[in-house]
């Protein structure tokens, strides 16, 4: 799919999805290591997951229904 | 004393994820910014041991930041963070003077091992890049890098500091300086990660296994 992609635009979306994606591998892995944290710290950290994979999901969205808008997608 | 660093990152959500995480892993991140311009204030304010910039800065360049700020101070330590593995990406990230290249695909320990090389003026490439850089590896040839440039640049690619080298290899300073020197005109290197790159690039080194380096 993203071979049909312009350069510029498939380099954007790489560069545009790591950013949530590097909040979700962070604090998930925060999450999964074997460290206390206390549950407000725990809530945050989800939350902060949880607005990451949303923007991800509407990333994907709009790739999927117009991969034509995503060289205007901001980094 | 913990590492002082300077955040330089468009994404609002990432910035203030990484300045949580990095400060778990003991950084101590004076401080933050999302454009080049305030990154640019900031840095030559703070002078931080080391400093962390995005390369897509929104319609701005971080390569640009980074080549400003070391006209401004050729011993500035800028580590360059990016979300593409794009090699050409990556040698016009180090021709502007970078010290390191980081993925955000690698882990917060990673990126914090990765900064402390960088503030005690190492240098460090991506091991993820790595199969890239070979791949690149073109018929074009390059002089020869002997047997001492060589075992250096191996070094330097491990994250040692010239200093390091010299004491490893029971050398001067000076003697190193100059191995490196001669090292990166011959591979037409701007810079010493630049000379790593272009060596991993070329296979005159297969840098260190695994990736903790």
């Amino acid at each position: 799919m993203s071979a049909a992609l312009p350069d510029d635009a498939r380099r954007r979306l790489q560069h545009d999805l790591r950013n949530p994606l590097t909040i979700v591998t962070g604090f998930a892995e925060v999450l999964a290591a074997d460290r206390p944290l206390s549950d407000a710290v725990r809530r945050d950290y989800a939350a902060r997951i949880q607005a990451a994979a949303e923007e991800i999901r509407v990333m994907v969205d709009q790739l999927l229904e117009d991969p034509g808008d995503l060289g205007g997608q901001s980094s | 004393m913990p590492l002082r660093l300077v955040l330089i990152e468009d994404h609002q959500a990432l910035r203030e994820g990484l300045e949580l995480l990095l400060g778990r892993e003991g950084c101590e991140v004076v401080g933050t910014a999302g454009t080049a311009g305030e990154g640019r204030d900031l840095i030559e304010r703070l002078d931080p041991d080391v400093a962390l910039v995005d390369i897509r800065l929104g319609d701005e360049s971080g390569i640009d930041l980074t080549r400003a700020l070391l006209d401004a101070d050729p011993d500035r330590r800028v580590m360059l963070y990016t979300g593409s593995s794009d090699v050409e990406l990556l040698v016009s990230g180090l021709d502007s003077g970078a010290r390191g290249y980081a993925l955000k695909e690698g882990t917060p320990s990673e990126l914090t091992a990765a900064l402390a090389t960088v503030a005690d003026g190492g240098t460090y490439v991506d091991p993820r890049l790595r199969p890239a850089l070979l791949s690149r590896r073109t018929t074009q040839r390059v002089p020869s890098l002997s047997k001492r440039e060589r075992e250096i640049m191996d070094l330097l690619s491990q994250g040692l500091t010239g200093e390091d080298v010299a004491e490893r290899l029971v050398l001067s300073s000076e003697t190193v300086k100059t191995h490196i020197r001669n090292a990166m005109s011959k591979l037409e290197a701007h810079t010493r990660v630049h000379a790593v790159a272009i060596a991993l690039r070329e296979g005159y080194i297969s840098g260190p296994e695994g990736a903790d380096s």
